[in-house]
């Protein structure tokens, strides 16, 4: 009688064979990244200069710079993350310090996944909508900046409940015991304990924020203003949306190429330095938290 | 502070006897529908050292920390019986437990330094009420750091980070912190389990100096550490005082055949 | 007095989520009852008997697809008329007189069929009323032409499968490839490259979508284009294929988190029963993070319906009916940011824009509530186990 055999025998050379695609899958994925980062630079350094930061854009956008839209991006993301790190730390600390039922603080979790689940645009509508029509804000750096509060809520209640949560429960305590409130003792311990976590926060819904375009399409953007925003009711010229516009609705698209890759370089740049702070400053604490 | 006082004072007349520095009156606590103590009952005399002991889980934290309301802010907490500090029951309605806990320093297991300096830690608890001058906090920081016998050590390093310091020196400043602010009572939750044997008998001798102006609560699993600090001792057992009794007697003639186990360890 | 304020903004999302509700809902349902083109009259001749068409009828009329006897009107074609097509019976410049006689002329035929505002509307006319059934004209047409005269074509058909076939590429790329990333982090990357690989996936997942789609249409649609052989590189393909690389870092990095939580002791007891490195994670951890990979898959497929930016960059913009994912396409997120900046304010525009942000936040409510109810059903199980 013959046995079949029943087990797989793993052979060596398919799991090495596996390993190995995975590892190059990997690597590909991050280093599409690199291809991206890389192209952008090798396009679009050469126009970046100081003119570029701070000129008007000129002669159909085919020249000059992106000064209104580094301008106005720069102020809607102060609008956002302004109200947004407000609102976020207010509520990440009811939910991680002041929430007495255990339920209460499910249910806000529960609610928090879902909006982080909300397509951006649809936030641009919701802000369209309530922003723009009903509070009649207009489309404005005010509109959009809240626009863009909103759409960052549910990562900064997220990061504030867990900067919070993880500062020891018995630092807490001990404050309590010496006689402080509640409320004492989250402004002289917990937050300042927290802080080095909120700001990681901070950095990555700012590299986001700024980035965003479908919440500002309508709620703050305009096509081309040949000036500086005056007022937060105004509406401005953004990075993000400036470089869809360059890209899909120059009168000759070729002609405003080099502009667009000085654009997309920029924006990138941002985002990357406000994602690389963040980085920089959870390693930092992890290093802190193992002395 | 002028009506406890006066209620001191009238307790005293009235009753003709002794207003003990603490008492409690047929506690029961439960935690949500789990009872953690039943109907405990005991009194102590003022500048005197209780020790709580008996197997973990038994209730002695629960009991401790009635006496500055850390339960408080336990979901499903529930209390019946009184709970008297001066004479005063401390659950009454118009007790504010903020300022209840001005008057109760604790002490943790874990030495809970905060990520401050060191004169900081100590200066805490003065900052959270009325605006007193720096010198006059100086003042005090420097008198309960000598208080803690930590003054000698860190004089020159005030300014340095609390969380530089060892274990011991830890423990002594948080020690030091909850003296800071004038307690007139000191709860101490198992104080030296996390401390090597040096540091822990500094705490002792430290508990004999206070003993002279503080009342003194302390939690510990180390029956010796009971015998060498404490005047009376409370054996618990499973959210019930078993026994009560001056700690000479105590631990030389106990009564009930659960003590007698639990001090002759042949508890599980 | 502060406390409750935290509170207050404790309870803020819920707020967001209410209103969030409310204001898609009560601009987007107009759509379904509301008349189109409210401004406009539709007339016939007084002979025509008619007095009430349906829109499919206005637009079968003036296709040509039928005429007047399918409706008891004379056996002849309708003669449409309307605001876009009334330049071609005028003259290159016309007195208002003047267009007034042209149209009292072209109202003499018994085969006309007027869609004009009250104020051009010839006096020897009969005015007829026309039906608008919003919910038939949503899902009902295959076409979408918002601002098609006379009457608009709202089909959301092609969008919601443009939308499909971008999400389904992009799963396709997503999963298999989210796994293997997950599982090389999670099993094989040296422990010191860790920290720096994580922070690269935060890097990927936080490229602004604009850049994503300038990068995508300067660089990949014209390799798509030239690689598959395609008449136009912009594709619900190449559109899938750029969301499943920037939805990566969310799939494997979920899927990476429930690896590590695998139980010790299970992995351990496999190993001590002689499974190598790759039978134990192909046969014990994948299949006990069966309900994360589904909930990972789950959330990244709403991330990748939900994404706006790169879609409209690369995808055609084609609001067409796509059988494969190989055409131009045009996804609801994109729909509505090309097309929101130009519909007036209140406009059936409008409306029909927002009931399709209403079907957004539904259809990627759903799949979140789905991922949810894994989750939470399969952290029980595992507590109860
Ligand atoms: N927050 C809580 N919620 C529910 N039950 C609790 C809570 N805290 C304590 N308990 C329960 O109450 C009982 C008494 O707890 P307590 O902490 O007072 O014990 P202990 O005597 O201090 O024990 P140990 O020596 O381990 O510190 C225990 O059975 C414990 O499980
Ligand atoms: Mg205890």
């Amino acid at each position: 009688m013959r046995y079949k055999a029943v087990t797989f025998v793993p052979k060596r050379w398919v799991e090495g064979l596996s390993t190995a695609l995975i590892t190059l899958i990997s690597w590909v994925a991050l280093g599409a990244l690199g291809g991206v980062i890389a192209f952008l630079l090798y396009k679009g350094a050469g126009v970046l200069s100081w003119a570029f930061f701070t000129d008007l854009p000129r002669r159909g956008m085919q020249s000059g710079g992106i000064g209104p839209a580094l301008v106005g991006s720069i102020y809607v993301t102060l609008v956002a993350i302004g109200v947004g790190s407000l609102v976020g730390t207010a509520a990440g600390a009811y939910m991680s310090e002041f929430a007495t039922r255990r339920r209460i603080v499910r249910f806000l979790e529960f609610l928090i996944n879902t909006l982080a689940g909300i397509p951006s645009v649809v936030y641009g509508l919701f802000g369209l909508a309530l922003f723009v029509v009903a509070l009649g804000l207009g489309a404005s750096i005010l509109a959009g900046g809240l626009t863009l509060a909103l759409l960052s809520l549910p990562l900064l209640i997220r990061n504030a409940q867990e900067a919070f949560g993880a500062v020891p429960k018995a630092l807490k305590e001990a404050s309590i015991g010496l006689g402080a409130s509640e409320l004492q003792t989250f402004f002289r311990i917990t937050l300042p304990i927290a802080l080095p976590r909120l700001l990681t926060g901070l950095a990555l819904a700012t590299g986001r924020v700024l980035g965003e375009t479908a919440p500002i399409l309508f709620t703050a953007a305009v096509y081309y203003l040949p000036t500086y925003p005056k007022g937060l009711l105004e509406p401005t010229m953004l990075l993000p949306y400036h470089l869809y516009v360059l890209v899909t609705s120059g009168v000759d698209v070729r002609q405003t190429y080099p502009m667009a890759f000085g654009t997309a370089l920029t924006l990138l740049g941002l985002t990357l330095a406000f994602t690389g702070l963040a980085a920089y400053l959870r390693f930092r604490l992890k290093r802190r938290y193992r002395v | 502070m002028h009506l406890r006082a006066w209620r001191l004072i009238f307790a005293f007349v009235l009753s003709g006897a002794t207003v003990y520095k603490l008492e409690t009156r047929a506690v029961s606590v439960w935690y949500g529908s789990y009872q953690a103590l039943k109907g405990v009952s005991l009194a102590l005399e003022r500048n005197q050292v209780l020790a709580l002991i008996g197997p973990s889980g038994c209730g002695k934290s629960t009991f401790l920390r009635l006496f500055n309301r850390m339960n408080d802010f336990i979901e499903g907490f529930r209390l019946e019986g009184e709970v008297l500090i001066d004479g005063e029951n401390i659950y009454a309605p118009q007790v504010d437990p903020v300022h209840l806990r001005r008057r109760v320093g604790m002490v943790f297991q874990k030495p809970t330094p905060f990520p401050f300096s060191i004169y900081e830690n100590v200066a805490y608890g003065l900052r959270l009420q009325n605006r007193l001058p720096e010198s006059q906090i100086r003042e005090r920081v420097e008198h309960a750091l000598r208080q803690a016998a930590l003054w000698e050590e860190v004089r020159d390093n005030l300014k340095k980070s609390a969380l530089m310091l060892s274990g011991g020196q830890q423990q002594r400043l948080c020690i030091a912190r909850a003296l800071a602010v004038r307690p007139s009572l000191l709860l101490m939750d198992e104080p030296t389990s996390a401390l090597d044997p040096i540091s822990t008998a500094k705490i002792e001798e430290l508990i004999h100096e206070l003993r002279q102006h503080y009342t003194i609560v302390i939690v510990t699993h180390n029956m010796q550490q009971a015998a060498r600090v404490s005047d009376m001792t409370a054996f618990f057992y499973m959210g019930q005082l078993v026994e009560y009794g001056r700690t000479k007697d105590f631990f030389t003639n106990p009564q009930h055949p659960e003590t007698i186990r639990y001090i002759t360890g042949r508890f599980g | 007095m502060k406390k409750k304020m935290f509170a207050v903004a404790g309870w803020s999302t819920f707020l967001v989520l209410i209103g969030l509700t409310v204001f898609l809902f009560r601009e987007g349902l107009p759509a379904l009852y509301k008349f189109p083109q409210p401004e406009l009259v539709f007339a016939v001749h007084p002979a025509n008997p008619v007095v009430r068409l349906s829109a499919e009828a206005v637009r079968a009329l003036a296709e040509g697809k039928a005429d007047w006897a399918a409706f008891g009107g004379p056996a002849r074609p309708a003669r449409l008329v309307h605001l876009a097509n009334l330049e071609r019976y005028l003259p290159a410049y016309a007195s208002a007189a003047e267009i007034q006689r042209i149209l009292a002329d072209l109202a003499a035929d018994t085969a006309i069929l007027l869609a004009l505002p009250a104020p051009l509307l010839p006096e020897a006319v009969k005015p007829i009323s026309v039906t608008w059934q919003g919910w038939r004209e949503l899902f009902g047409s295959l076409y979408w032409s918002p601002t098609y005269e006379p009457l608009p074509r709202v089909g959301v058909w092609p969008l919601l499968v443009g939308s499909v076939w971008v999400t389904f590429i992009g799963l396709m790329l997503v999963v298999p490839l989210g796994l293997a990333m997950a599982i090389y982090v999670a099993e094989f990357l040296p422990r010191t490259l860790y920290y720096p690989i994580k922070v690269l996936w935060e890097v990927l997942a936080g490229l602004p979508s604009v850049v994503v789609g300038f990068w995508g249409l300067v660089v990949v649609v014209p390799a798509v284009k030239s690689v598959l052989h395609l008449s136009a590189g912009e594709t619900a393909f190449t559109a899938g294929l750029l969301l499943g690389w920037i939805t990566l870092p969310l799939m494997a990095s979920l899927v990476e988190e429930a690896l590590q939580a695998v139980p010790r002791l299970l992995v351990e007891s496999s190993y001590g029963l002689g499974a190598t490195r790759w039978q134990t994670i192909l046969r014990l951890k994948l299949p006990y993070i069966l309900p994360s990979i589904a909930t990972a898959a789950l959330l990244s497929a709403g991330r990748i319906l939900g994404e706006t930016m790169v879609v409209l960059m690369v995808s055609g913009n084609a609001p067409l009916l796509a059988t494969t994912p190989f055409q131009p396409v045009r996804t609801l997120p994109a729909t509505l940011a090309a097309e929101l900046g130009e519909a007036p304010i209140g406009s059936y525009h409008y409306h029909v824009l927002f009931f399709l942000g209403a079907l957004l936040f539904l259809l990627t409510l759903a799949l979140n509530l789905a991922a949810y109810a894994i989750q939470s059903r399969y952290l029980r199980a595992q507590t109860l186990g």
